[in-house]
């Protein structure tokens, strides 16, 4: 749950300060991957009821707002939606959906790289919900090599890369400068100043998933660790 | 004011600076003396060039020492151009004229160590010897004749040198290392200019300076500079004439134009000044829209960066007859005076140096109207720039449902009113064990005016806005799982009654599109089932619990709906993520667009839109109908829809 929590945090530190500084926002989106783009995953954007085409075309829209619009989050909150996502995930970093007894789908392999010492890949592999992770591992530690045992209390925080979930921003967006020409009257305490910058609220829920690419063993730096599936922006 | 106006050359700046300060203020600042190296010492063995230029040369420039040519001379007023000094002498000159001896102590000590701590001598006789009467007080005289003395006196090779110096009343204060103070000490009792000279040992070292009356003086410099700002400020025409500063009597009668470092200094101090004479920045404003520094020999705006400060949005400016030569010299300015509407560079280096200089100027100043006397810009081109670089938001749209066989709209009908009145059987048909549920509260939405903010205490304690929650079991907690804790939070939570959907539609937006990926509940599908992705914003109004009292709330709630577990409901919330903040109506998109075009706006609209897609008039007005005259909708349902306009819509091409 923590890392889902971190996930949200770490996009919302990150996401809306790209789009307030206009930079390029096509990393973020799923779009950036060729596994999730080779299953047909592709970002669903709609904004203010418009469907847009593609990530390009949002920064199109954005473009056309003009300078000095300022997103700014004030609130946020961040569901699980599918602990085991597997669209588009690639052949190393999943296992046969094979249902065997036991240890459920996979399970006998998830040993094997606990003693390989292969993080990324157990993690990757963890097929339950995680109530039932938490019983397995526990089963599982039992008959691990010990050495391997400190290696999987320290797995058990990459557990959830490949969650898919969904969280929700809301925030405001303040459209032109706080230092705007009117504004320094503002300073005085006069009322209302005309002209000032306006605000609106708005609210932003986003899907993510794990972006296949930034997981693997000899992943390239600087991947986001999830990318968007689905966006549906309102102003409000 | 500038290097140039009135300094003395280079060479001398420490002394004279020391002295003219003194001579004003009758106190004495500390000059640090450097650069003594044998090689230095010229004829007269003065060896004190400036502290600025021998600070730097003694380190890494020993060759520069023949500068010191022009230091044994008198000093020279010269109208040549000083160059500027670096930051870091000028560091140092400024760290001389505010005699912090505890730094340049700091400084020598980390140089030489093993050296005994310097002897402070006390010289008396500088007051009744005629050499008082010399620019600067003769201090520097006194200075030069004791270094010479001492060694010709003691017979010693090595130069004799006066580290720092102080007047202070009738005394000369002097620091020496212990060797050269012996040597300065056989000096007592000479004739020094008419009068003999008492050299004393100090032992107990500086005078403390604070003893002096240090703010009377203080005081009184800065009742003089409020007399120079009035007699130079135009009520009526709102200017503040700081032109020719260095022809001002007053000021030359302090003394300001004979140091180097201090025209500078006193333009601060007058904008110091300023600073306070003013109560908020919209008195300022009121009270100063032009500032003239005409003809002060200004070469660069560094020297007078405090205006900018003091006076941010001054609208009138003239830097006329000035000595700024390029646009590095305006450089400090470039993201500053937001307001300027005029600026007058006439009769500068620069209009010869940089012809162009105007178009930058220009690019500079976004209102700027009037440059050097020529208009650049009408106020109407101002107000148009001002009004494209307002932000236009992104356009508000109406629903984006793309539903699946209905299964939205089946959902959110009958979950509303359920909400309102059977949370119990809602819960139980929709959600599953692994349902997910949570409220967060967002009190700093932006909400209509003048309605009073409610108040959150029923629904704050489940509140799970992590940007206000960091401790990690309020988050855990605050995540509500499984059809059994909903139900038990939504009974905690007040009573609410939404507006029918059906007949108030225009109170809500509801967005919702497919999705893939789900968990299987059956466990089939190793790739995961499809379901939606629903985001209601809306409004209600609650009761709140144990009162009567009825508040209005607007909400947002995104659903994540999939397929239900073979046996239970077809449908089920995977995910409820409740959002209330204070009430505000949802946009209307139809409304806001309408209102906002006027006939004239339509007709550029139908000329804009004929001339990007070569349509006729006609079919361009057919479009923009259909768009509700949005024109960025209809520019792109044309695109859409390309393939099927008839031929006949566009205009034939020639």
């Amino acid at each position: 749950m923590d890392s889902i929590l971190e996930a949200a945090q770490d996009f919302v530190d990150h996401y809306y300060e790209t789009l307030n500084k206009r930079q390029s926002l096509a990393p973020y989106y799923a779009s950036t991957s060729t596994h999730l783009t080779n299953a047909s995953v592709k970002p669903d954007i709609s904004i203010n009821g418009r469907v847009v085409e593609s990530v390009a075309a949002y920064e199109a829209l954005l473009d056309a707002q003009g300078a000095n619009v300022h997103y700014t989050v004030s609130s946020f909150d961040v569901h699980p939606v599918n602990p085991n996502y597997a669209l588009g995930c690639p052949e190393n970093l999943t296992v046969a959906f094979d249902g065997n007894e036991g240890g459920g789908p996979g399970w006998g392999k998830v040993s094997k790289s606990i003693k390989d010492g292969d993080r990324v890949s157990f993690a990757i592999q963890v097929r339950s919900v995680p109530q039932s992770f938490h019983r397995r591992l526990s089963m599982c530690m039992g008959f691990l090599i010990p050495e391997a045992r400190s290696k999987v209390v320290d797995l058990v925080s990459c557990l959830w890369y490949n969650a898919y979930f969904i969280f929700i921003y809301s925030g405001t967006i303040r459209y032109g400068k706080p230092g705007d020409t009117p504004a320094p009257a503002a300073t005085e305490g006069g009322a209302a100043v005309e002209g000032a910058p306006a605000e609106v609220a708005f609210n932003e829920a986003w899907l993510l998933v794990p972006h296949w690419e930034a997981l693997g063993r000899n992943a390239a730096r600087g991947l986001k660790k999830w990318v968007v599936v689905s966006q549906n922006f309102r102003a409000l | 004011m500038g290097p140039k106006k009135g300094s003395a050359s280079n060479a001398r700046v420490t002394r004279n600076g020391q002295a003219s300060t003194s001579k004003a203020s009758s106190r004495g600042g500390i000059s640090k003396r450097q650069g003594a190296r044998p090689l230095k010492v010229d004829r007269d063995g003065d060896l004190n060039m400036d502290a600025s230029a021998a600070g730097s040369a003694s380190r890494s420039q020993p060759k520069r020492s023949n500068n010191n040519a022009t230091s044994s001379s008198a000093p020279i007023r010269t109208s040549s151009r000083n160059p500027r000094p670096t930051a870091k002498t000028q560091q140092i000159i400024q760290r001389v004229i505010n005699g912090d001896p505890s730094q340049i102590s700091a400084h020598r000590a980390g140089r030489r160590t093993d050296v005994a701590p310097p002897v402070i001598l006390r010289v008396q006789g500088l007051k009744d010897s005629k050499a008082a009467s010399n620019e600067g007080g003769g201090l520097k005289e006194l200075l030069t004749f004791l270094e010479r003395k001492s060694q010709t006196v003691g017979h010693t090779a090595r130069p004799v040198r006066i580290k720092k110096s102080q007047i202070n009343g009738d005394f000369v204060y002097i620091t020496a290392s212990k060797e050269d103070a012996q040597e300065i000490l056989k000096v007592n009792n000479f004739y020094f200019a008419g009068a003999t000279l008492q050299i004393t040992e100090v032992p107990e070292g500086l005078p403390n300076r604070d003893s002096t009356p240090l703010s009377s003086t203080a005081l009184e410099m800065k009742e003089q500079l409020r007399n120079v700002l009035s007699t130079r400020y135009d009520v009526n025409a709102k200017l503040l004439n700081l032109s020719t500063l260095g022809e001002d009597p007053t000021l030359n009668q302090m003394g300001f134009f004979r140091g180097e470092a201090t025209p500078e200094k006193m333009f601060k101090a007058l904008m110091a000044i300023c600073e306070g004479l003013f109560k908020t920045p919209q008195a300022k404003r009121d009270a100063v829209v032009s500032i003239s520094l005409a003809g002060n020999n200004i070469n660069d705006v560094s020297q007078i960066l405090s205006l900018t400060d003091t006076f941010p949005d001054i609208v009138n400016l003239d830097l006329s007859r000035n000595q700024f030569k390029d646009l590095k010299a305006l450089q400090k300015w470039r993201h500053r005076l937001r307001s300027l509407q005029t600026l007058l560079l006439n009769d500068n280096p620069i209009e010869v140096a940089n012809p162009n200089y105007k178009a930058e100027m220009v690019t500079w100043f976004p209102k700027l109207l009037n440059l050097s006397g020529i208009q650049v810009r009408t106020p109407e081109q101002v107000a148009a720039t001002a009004a494209a670089s307002r932000p236009t938001p992104i356009p508000q749209g109406g629903p984006d449902f793309r539903d699946i066989n209905r299964v939205g709209e089946g959902f959110i009908t009958e979950f509303l009113p359920l909400y309102d009145t059977d949370r119990q059987n809602l819960a139980a048909k929709y959600y599953d064990e692994q349902s997910t549920f949570s409220i967060a509260v967002n009190t700093h939405s932006p909400h209509e005016a003048g309605v009073p903010l409610p108040t959150w205490g029923d629904y704050i304690k489940f509140s799970r806005n992590h940007m206000k929650r960091n401790h990690a079991p309020a988050r855990q907690q605050r995540l509500f799982t499984g059809a059994s804790q909903i139900q038990a939070l939504w009974n905690q939570l007040p009573p609410t009654q939404h507006p029918n959907l059906a007949a108030q539609f225009d109170k809500y937006i509801i967005d919702c599109h497919p999705i893939h990926g789900l968990a299987d509940p059956a466990g089939q599908s190793p790739l995961g089932v499809d379901g939606m992705i629903m985001t209601v914003h809306g409004e209600f109004d609650d009761q709140e619990l144990g009162t009567t009292k009825t508040t209005k709330r607007s909400f947002s709630r995104t659903f994540v709906l999939g397929p239900g577990a073979p046996g239970r409901n077809p449908i089920r919330v995977v995910s409820d993520m409740l959002s209330l903040k204070a009430f505000k109506n949802v946009p209307s998109p139809a409304t806001t667009q309408a209102t906002t075009v006027n006939d004239q706006q339509k007709q550029q609209m139908l000329l804009e839109l004929s001339k990007q897609t070569g349509m006729t008039p006609e079919y361009s007005q057919f479009c923009l109908d259909g768009a509700n005259w949005n024109f960025e909708q209809a520019l792109a349902s044309f695109h859409e829809k390309r393939a099927q306009i008839p031929p006949q819509a566009f205009v034939a091409a020639a």
